[in-house]
């Protein structure tokens, strides 16, 4: 397998004279079609080495690569490309575009990337909706359809252009069980068919379905473990394995 | 507390405190000004005593008979006889310490040399005194002192075929009754001595016949009773609510447009207003239902936010305010200089006070009006949804889809769904650059109108070349007749009409009434008509707009004149609009020679219109008695003050459209952005451009100002121009349809690419800030 990313000394501080350190030279790779959890404390610096990983923000000092290329010495142009074609984005809340219909809203990035034409975009999103179960809601507006549905639609929004990697900031965090259930099912299946996925979660059960877990204290990784692949019949053991190491390091 | 709040949106908060400031100030230098005119016109008049009746006569005159009559009317309380001689500017030379002599030939004014009156109608200096001059001093005229930048102790001379004589200028005359820049005649003031000597030496004497009545409001009907009674004539007659309208038609104009622009700021200001407590309550929304949560009532919740807008008004209201205070004298100049110094007393600082009130109190209304919301918001409403119950219920449909609409120009389809789910905000620019374009607009084709030939064809002068007037009484008939001599044998006169005018008897009616009526062959010179047609043959005549409301007549009626001692009957075929002799004017058609002439008209056409001017002068030259314009100029200098008055105010006002459009459209698109500031960190995350979002803010920044622009210019060009003839058909200005001459390339082209680029530049540095935002940042707010 190959590197999709490389985080090389990665650094990040906050404030111009009481300067806080938040990240302290992180070293870390993600394989292609790997599926990476990020776990820690609140205020460990996870959603911060998330953001700063994926170009969202900008890193004080260090590299990172994707693709073989420094994200940090693209302009906007070329960060916004990146973005767009072969990166996505999943958050707590859907930050879908109201006013707007789900499927106007699965569709705009793929209208904006130009990749294929409209009617390819439009088959697209419907097979992503059926596949996600909401394409029954597919011209519903925001405030017509449930939290769990909209986060669905910001998968499939983030699924359109068929990225290589996706990320995401505990995007089941304001779901019920059952949604975050659905959700977490939904990420594994996009994992099998080759998509990376980095994660942010505060939830045990949801880093016991990726393939490695990193933990974070104090902005530094501390220690990191691999479950490997996911199989639905090993659940329960991976769920035990990984809250066995979770209550090690003090989770 | 609302120190924060200040600082928060400081270019916001800034920008409607300007707004207040300049409503208020503009209000407060408005009312300076009608105080001013009127204080000082209320000032001079009692020391100056204008007539209440006065009439202009030419030819012989039966002083007796004139005092006998004024002895009979009860009424009248003095009377006077004015003589007055009329000298051509080219015959008045002014010279300036050490400069070469220049003669006062360019102005369009009539020059009368008088010598102080006795009884009345005094004329005074610049301060306010009633002046008698010593032989060899003259008192210039003020508006002479302005244009030629004269001072006292330089030198006027005045030359009449060999008469020549040099005065000192002792003083600047402040004349009551001709002192408005609208007045078309001045009065020179010599010593009595010097008077009667330029009377017998340079020319014939004009009368003004003067009286004073008892009661001022028995003016109109003394003058019906004057012309009754057989009294002269042989000129106009002007009695005293015209003389006072005309002294204050110029300072009224500039107070009207003050208070117009005043209340087009008043009104933006509302919008900003309305639109920035709208943005601001949707920003903190959550913050009000946290609030309510805790137990604050909805009245001290509305009293907090209120509380900022109050202060913004009362600083914008006292600083407006104290800036016109200040400044007041800089606007108030000329009136100053035209009427007399007029201290401001405690009474017109009140009175500006509160018209300034008026501005403070619209505003806390309106804010009240809005703030009002408040009350209806729910906690769940405000913390849950966070929704201000400002926004309908969301629709169940999803209005110009995507799916549907948008082709290839994803950017330009966001700006468009943009624009039509946000209209009620947008609405803000496309209103701001309507008004703008208005303001740009109404004063820079005013200016256009006047200067136009046109305005003057439509105004009562015939569509020609050179306008000839021939004015000097005496040997009139040779005069014309050495005239048309020279304009028959002249190769470059391509053709031409002599034209007669009259005072007219109408018969049939109740009292004895006159009419001035132009006669002659109109077939080369057609008048146009805002009804029916000018006059073609024998027995047809063309009323004035005035006189046909005034005679109560329509075209196809008859009216039955005297002319030439003969009783004739007219048929009126059309109705003209006409400026000149206060709007009462006839025009017949008349070919044979008539007995009695007041006056003769001449109207012709060059061969070429390169040769217009060069012509007029040789003639100008030639004939002494004749005054000849280019009508160019002609229409120029008869509204010269008119321009004059509006020419600075254009360019302010054009200046001040684009400043404003720039100045709203930063401060709608800063508060705009900010409400949108979690789509547009969205967009980002998606793959969308700084360059993107740049873009779709220039799109619906272009569209929304353009649909203003579009309906400013649609506006002006029509509905504007009949609202103008709605307004002035209550002037009684003789002045029925008023259409706007336009110069295309202000109009269509530098107007709306002015306005239009303000729009994009101010939309794109303002929003270049998008590349600033921080992503992370605008997702967690």
């Amino acid at each position: 397998m190959s590197k999709i990313l490389e985080i090389k000394n990665v650094c990040k501080e906050f404030g111009q004279e009481n300067k806080t350190v938040v990240l302290k030279k992180i070293n870390m790779e993600v394989e292609q079609g790997e599926y990476v959890v990020i776990m820690g404390q609140s205020g460990s610096g996870k959603s911060t080495l998330l953001y700063n990983i994926s170009g969202m923000d900008k890193i004080t000092s260090g590299e990172v690569i994707f693709d073989g290329e420094n994200i940090f010495a693209y302009d906007d142009e070329k960060m916004s490309q990146l973005r767009l074609q072969k990166m996505g984005f999943i958050f707590q809340h859907s930050y879908l575009l109201k006013d707007m219909s789900l499927r106007d809203n699965i569709m705009l990035p793929a209208m904006k990337a130009k990749k294929y034409s409209k009617k390819e975009i439009l088959e697209k999103g419907n097979r992503l909706m059926e596949r996600l179960n909401i394409d029954n809601v597919a011209e519903h507006m925001l405030n017509q359809v449930s939290g769990g549905q909209m986060q669905r639609a910001a998968i499939c929004r983030a699924l359109i252009n068929e990225p290589r990697i996706l990320y995401g900031d505990e995007p089941t965090g304001a779901l019920n069980a059952s949604a975050t259930r659905e959700v977490m099912d939904i990420l594994n299946t996009i994992n099998q068919k080759g998509t990376t996925i980095v994660l942010v979660t505060h939830d045990a059960k949801v880093a016991a379905r990726a393939d490695r877990i990193i933990y974070l204290r104090d902005g530094e990784i501390v220690s990191s473990l691999v479950l490997g692949k996911y199989k639905p019949e090993h659940e329960k053991e991976r769920g035990e394995k990984s809250g066995q190491w979770l209550k090690k390091q003090g989770f | 507390m609302q120190k924060k709040q200040f600082q928060k949106n400081t270019v916001i908060h800034l920008t409607l405190l300007l707004f207040m400031i300049l409503s208020a100030f503009l209000m407060t230098i408005g009312t300076f000004i009608i105080l001013q005119t009127s204080g000082s016109m209320e000032n001079i008049f009692p020391i100056a005593k204008p007539p209440h009746f006065l009439q202009m006569h030419t030819g012989n005159l039966d002083k007796e008979k004139i005092e006998q009559f004024a002895e009979s009317v009860e009424y009248v309380s003095q009377s006077e006889i004015v003589e007055m001689v009329n000298l051509d500017g080219a015959n008045i030379w002014y010279k300036k310490n050490g400069n070469d002599a220049v003669s006062l030939a360019e102005s369009m004014l009539d020059n009368g040399f008088v010598k102080q009156n006795t009884y009345f109608d005094y004329l005074l200096d610049l301060d306010n005194n009633v002046v008698k001059q010593e032989d060899g001093e003259i008192g210039v005229p003020i508006s002479y002192m302005e244009k030629y930048d004269m001072a006292v102790g330089d030198i006027i001379t005045v030359t009449k075929g060999d008469f020549s004589k040099t005065y000192e200028i002792k003083n600047f005359i402040r004349d009551a009754q001709m002192s408005s820049s609208m007045a078309s005649s001045v009065r020179f003031l010599l010593s009595d001595h010097d008077f009667t000597e330029l009377k017998e030496k340079a020319g014939e004497v004009e009368y003004i016949v003067e009286f004073r009545l008892n009661d001022s409001g028995l003016a109109g009907d003394f003058q019906k009773l004057y012309e009754a009674s057989g009294m002269p004539v042989n000129g106009q007659g002007i009695t005293y609510p015209l003389i006072k309208l005309v002294n204050s038609l110029a300072s009224g104009l500039s107070a009207g447009a003050m208070i117009l622009v005043s209340i087009i700021l008043i009104l933006i200001a509302a919008f900003n207003l309305r639109f920035t407590i709208l943005a601001v309550l949707e920003e903190e929304i959550r913050q009000i239902g946290a609030m309510k949560a805790i137990g604050i009532s909805d009245r001290d919740i509305y009293k907090r936010y209120l509380k900022k807008y109050r202060i913004l008004a009362i600083v914008g209201c006292i600083i407006g305010f104290l800036i016109g205070m200040l400044t007041n004298k800089l606007f108030t100049k000329d009136i100053r200089l035209m009427f007399g110094e007029q201290a401001l007393g405690l009474k017109e600082i009140m009175i500006s006070m509160m018209a300034v009130l008026f501005v403070y109190w619209f505003m806390i209304h309106l804010c009240k009006k809005v703030l009002k919301r408040i009350r209806n918001i729910t906690v769940v409403q405000a913390l849950v949804y966070g929704e201000t119950g400002t926004r309908r219920k969301k629709t169940e449909k999803c209005s110009f889809s995507l799916q549907k609409y948008c082709k290839n120009h994803v950017n330009l389809y966001l700006s468009l769904k943009n624009l039509v789910q946000q209209r009620k905000s947008w609405l803000l620019i496309v209103i701001v650059f309507f008004l703008a374009a208005n303001v740009m607009l109404v004063p820079m084709n005013l200016i256009h109108t006047f200067q136009d030939k046109k305005f003057a064809n439509t105004m009562g002068s015939a569509d020609c070349d050179l306008g000839i007037e021939l004015q000097t009484k005496d040997h009139i008939e040779e005069n014309c007749e050495q005239m048309i001599h020279s304009l028959e044998n002249d190769t470059r006169i391509k053709n031409y009409s002599v034209f007669s005018t009259n005072k007219c008897e109408i018969a049939g009616g109740d009292e004895r009434e006159t009419i001035q009526v132009q006669l002659g062959d109109y077939s080369d010179f057609p008048i146009p008509c805002i009804e029916g047609n000018s006059p073609k043959k024998e027995g047809e005549i063309a009323l004035s707009y005035l006189n046909q409301i005034k005679l109560g007549k329509n075209v196809g009626d008859f009216l039955e004149i005297t002319v030439n001692d003969q009783q004739r009957k007219y048929q009126i075929t059309g109705i003209y609009q006409d400026l000149t002799s206060g709007g009462y004017t006839a025009k017949a058609y008349h070919i044979s020679k008539l007995d009695k002439v007041q006056n003769y008209t001449i109207y012709a056409n060059c061969e070429k219109s390169s040769e217009v001017r060069e012509v007029a002068e040789q003639y100008s030259q030639m004939f002494s008695f004749a005054k000849i314009l280019p009508m160019e100029e002609y229409t120029s200098q008869t509204f010269g003050s008119v321009i004059d008055t509006f020419d600075n105010v254009a360019y302010i006002a054009a200046f001040a459209a684009v400043f404003m459009g720039i100045l709203i459209t930063v401060l709608f698109l800063k508060l705009q952005s900010a409400k949108e500031y979690s789509e547009i960190a969205a967009l980002k995350v998606l793959g969308f451009s700084v360059k993107d979002i740049v873009k779709q803010y220039l799109f619906k920044g272009g569209i929304a100002s353009t649909i203003g622009i579009i309906l400013g210019i649609l506006w002006c060009n029509t509905w504007c121009e009949k609202m103008i003839s709605f307004v002035l058909s209550f002037t009684n200005s003789g002045i029925a349809e008023f259409e706007f001459v336009v110069q295309p390339i202000w109009n269509f082209v530098i107007c709306p690419l002015g306005l239009f680029l303000a729009a994009l530049v101010s939309t794109y540095i303002c929003i270049g800030e998008v590349k600033n935002y921080n992503v992370i940042k605008m997702l967690q707010e």
